[in-house]
């Protein structure tokens, strides 16, 4: 039953059994399984065997139970040559050493993960690495976390039933100088929960392990993470990530990577009793980045070399290259947007000062129109003016009979108000259509009343022409929104127009008709028609065209300003020809809603 | 205002002026009648009696110039004042040119219009002496026997009595006491008057036409 024992010229069998002492669910041995499995593979030049045994020695222990392994293990490796034994475990090293001379004598073993203080007297080919877990680890993690510690609250089972950290006892005297311990360790669940969650704030929680819950020590930590008002520190790297916020902690890897050599180099030939058993540092500082930002721990105060985990990678880390597409587009964007907008400004600009300028040849437009109008606005002038003097000097006369005529005084000074006030009607309507103006006077009014006041202005100079003026505005009032002055300068040039086109026209043929309506579309519409010759069919859009003009002394601009200035204020023009003869001119405004007054 | 007192006819179609001039010449002594379009006073034309017309220039329907074209053709004799509003050069003269008797300019004062009115007037009693003076020679003519119109017509062109006789196939002694009858109904001493008589009543013109043609 006894395999055959190897001559040491003979190549080892290229097969490894791993002997470990843990459950297969703790996450250590998961983790320390597949980091040896791993490294014995890539470490391998030709294909190895592995086979695994997961004894759970924690739990199940007992002398009758190792009998029957022993049984068990004789039967299962019949016939199966192993190279090399791994052991996992100060436990798993003790059994296999008690078995190794029935089973596998001459096999040899590497051990890894075992305490110093644990390992039993060694055979020759017996060698692996020791490591030894120390409290100082654990202040000195406390410390980097919180900067002010004088306190580290002590959570676990007590000391003597936790097999790493048995020597735990006696180190606590030697750091008691440098930090006071407060002693949590063996509480029942549901006290240790209100301890850790009243903790002073100079103090630390270490925690090492529970087992008496599940067995498996990392299953307490979120337990303790939920309720504890301090950060907790650790030295096991398995319970990182779980509400442990760190600490400097011993890893499986390396201890796995290690072991994993030297069962190698013995496969590969090297006698294993040349290679001496070793302690190793096998811990790194660990930290979960999630807790440091929990207890506002700044990654500069940790111990040098440190390894972050669950960093959240900030929106740079995780999308830089989206943010930097975002980021050029928005800023393309920007630019853009900055562009129209300095484009638009211009454009505005351009068009106020066209507006400006329209304005002005406007104004010159409306001085010219009221430059032909000046002999009739001086006759219409001088007429109250006659009326004045003479009633003056009529009461001069009167003043001197006896007795005084004062009925007759009294009538002439009534004239005399009435006349001066039809003076300065005739000289508002002047002054209202010779004012300069930079900006438009809004203002909403019928244009029915505007038409009126244009009225007034042209009647002389249609009486002079020996025009028939009539006027036929709608029954409603037609509000709109404008500038009243220069609503009337479309009137008077339109108007002018019509009585320069009847000049040649005989006297009694001669009509101006204006016409204001509510059209269809709701629009006002103004027309203006007179009995001259018409307009050629040709040229009815041409006349609204700058410089277009077919009189002597004509500018050609006025048609152009009375275009422009409707289409400032949403209209439209058009010219045509009446079915009687003539020329219509029409043009719309919109219709506003006439406040009520 | 009493009867022979002048009349000034107004016409101007604006009413406030109408009734101030109208105020002042009243108040200056003189009658007024007023008219608001020059088609009104067309209508009802103004009597016999002394007076002017104050003319607007610028009115709706017919204007002032063409108002006194129109009484030119009726033979209406009124002189013409014109008064308006706003006068150009051209109108001005043309209106002076048809015998207008003074053109103003709205506003005018009371003296220059009374002044322009006091011509008017005066010219209107000038032409109306002459006129009362003519139609006197003509009743003075009208006495005239046809052969004494005959002898006269030939006398006034400078004809000598022999070539009268012979023209009329009469003898010169006829014509002689013709001639004497003439100057006896005429009034006059020397054959110059009778002529001056003749010529102003467009005797002499006529005469020639009527030989010419």
């Amino acid at each position: 039953m006894v395999p055959e024992i190897p001559a040491a010229a003979e190549p080892l069998p290229r097969s490894v059994l791993i002997f470990d002492q843990s459950d297969s669910n703790t996450p250590w041995g998961l983790e320390f399984r597949a980091a040896l499995v791993s490294a014995l593979k890539a470490g391998s030049p030709t294909s190895l065997v592995i086979y695994s045994e997961i004894l759970d020695l924690g739990r199940f222990n007992s002398p009758q139970y190792a009998e029957l392994l022993r049984t068990y293990l004789r039967e299962k490796y019949q016939g199966k040559p192993i190279g090399v034994i791994i052991a996992h475990g100060a436990t798993a090293l003790e059994i296999l050493l008690r078995f190794r001379a029935e089973l596998w004598s001459s096999v040899p073993v590497v051990f890894g993960a075992v305490d110093s203080q644990n390992l039993p007297r060694l055979p020759p080919d017996v060698t692996g690495t020791t490591f030894r877990l120390t409290m100082r680890n654990a202040v000195t993690a406390a410390r980097a976390l919180v900067p002010n510690l004088r306190r580290i609250a002590l959570v676990g089972e007590p000391f003597e039933r936790q097999p790493f950290r048995r020597h735990f006892s006696q180190e606590l005297a030697s750091l008691a100088a440098e930090v006071e311990f407060i002693d949590l360790l063996g509480l029942p669940t549901a006290e240790l929960r209100t301890r850790v969650a009243t903790l002073p704030d100079d103090s630390a929680i270490y925690y090492t392990a529970i087992y008496s819950i599940t067995g498996i020590p990392r299953d307490a930590v979120p337990m303790l993470a939920e309720v504890a008002n301090r950060p907790i520190v650790s030295d096991t790297v398995t319970h990182i990530g779980y509400g442990s916020t760190g600490g400097i902690v011993v890893l499986p890897e390396p201890i796995a990577q290690e072991t994993a050599r030297r069962a190698l180099r013995i496969l590969d030939g090297e006698p294993a009793a040349r290679i001496r058993p070793a302690g190793g540092d096998f811990t790194k500082p660990v930290f979960d980045w999630r807790q440091l930002q929990r207890w506002k721990v700044s990654e500069r105060a940790l111990p040098p070399g440190s390894e972050i985990r669950f960093r959240q990678p900030g929106l740079w880390e995780q999308y830089h290259w989206v943010v930097i597409a975002a980021l050029t587009v928005v800023l393309i964007q920007a630019a853009m947007i900055f562009w129209l907008l300095f484009e638009r400004r211009r454009r505005r600009l351009a068009e106020l000062d066209s507006r400006r300028r329209i304005f002005e040849v406007a104004h010159l437009n409306r001085a010219a129109a009221a430059g032909a109008l000046s002999a009739s606005i001086a006759h219409e002038l001088n007429q109250p003016l006659g009326a004045i003097l003479s009633n003056a000097e009529t009461a001069e006369l009167l003043l001197r009979a006896n007795p005084l005529d004062v009925g007759q005084l009294k009538e002439i000074l009534a004239d005399i108000r009435q006349a001066d006030q039809r003076a300065a009607d005739i000289i508002t309507h002047l002054r209202q259509l010779l004012k300069k103006r930079s900006e438009i006077d809004l203002q909403e009014f019928n244009v029915n009343d505007a038409i009126a006041d244009a009225i007034h202005v042209l009647e002389p100079e249609a009486m002079q022409r020996q025009v028939a003026l009539s006027v036929d505005p709608a029954p409603r009032p037609l509000p709109v929104r404008a500038d009243p002055v220069h609503l009337q300068q479309v009137i008077l040039n339109l108007a002018m127009n019509g009585m320069d086109a009847m000049a040649s026209s005989p006297p009694a043929e001669r009509k101006l008709a204006l016409q204001t309506a509510l059209n269809e579309r709701a629009e006002v519409e103004v027309s203006i028609c007179d009995s001259g010759p018409g307009l050629p069919r040709d040229k009815l859009k041409e006349v609204f065209e700058t410089f277009y003009t077919t009189k002597q002394q004509g500018t050609g601009l006025g048609l152009s300003i009375v275009r422009t200035i409707i289409e400032t204020y949403g209209g439209k023009i058009w010219a045509d020809n009446a079915a009687a003869g003539g020329a219509v001119f029409r043009f719309t405004l919109p219709l506003a809603e006439l406040r009520p007054a | 205002m009493t009867p022979g007192t002048p009349v000034i006819h107004v016409v101007d179609d604006d009413a406030s002026f109408r009734a101030a001039v109208a105020r002042l010449l009243r108040a200056s002594g003189y009658q007024v009648a007023l008219y608001e379009s020059a088609a009104r006073l067309l209508e009802t034309p103004p009597g016999n009696e002394a007076g002017c017309i104050l003319l607007d220039v610028r009115m709706p329907g017919l204007s002032g110039p063409e108002l006194q074209a129109r009484l030119a053709e009726t033979g209406n004799p009124l002189p013409i004042v014109f008064l308006t509003g706003h006068g150009d050069v051209p109108t001005g003269v043309r209106a002076i040119k048809a015998g207008a008797e003074d053109f103003l300019l709205k506003p005018v004062s009371k003296n220059v219009l009374i002044e322009a009115i006091q011509r008017a007037l005066a010219r209107d009693e000038r032409m109306r002496e002459q006129a009362r003076r003519l139609d006197s020679m003509r009743a003075l003519i009208a006495t005239f026997t046809p052969r004494e119109r005959e002898v006269f017509a030939l006398v006034v062109r400078g004809k000598l009595n022999k070539q009268i006789a012979y023209e009329l196939g009469t003898s010169e002694r006829t014509v002689k006491a013709h001639r004497q009858a003439v100057m006896q109904k005429l009034k006059v001493q020397s054959l110059a008057e009778a002529v001056a008589i003749a010529e102003r009543l467009g005797m002499l013109a006529a005469t020639d036409r009527s030989k010419n043609g």
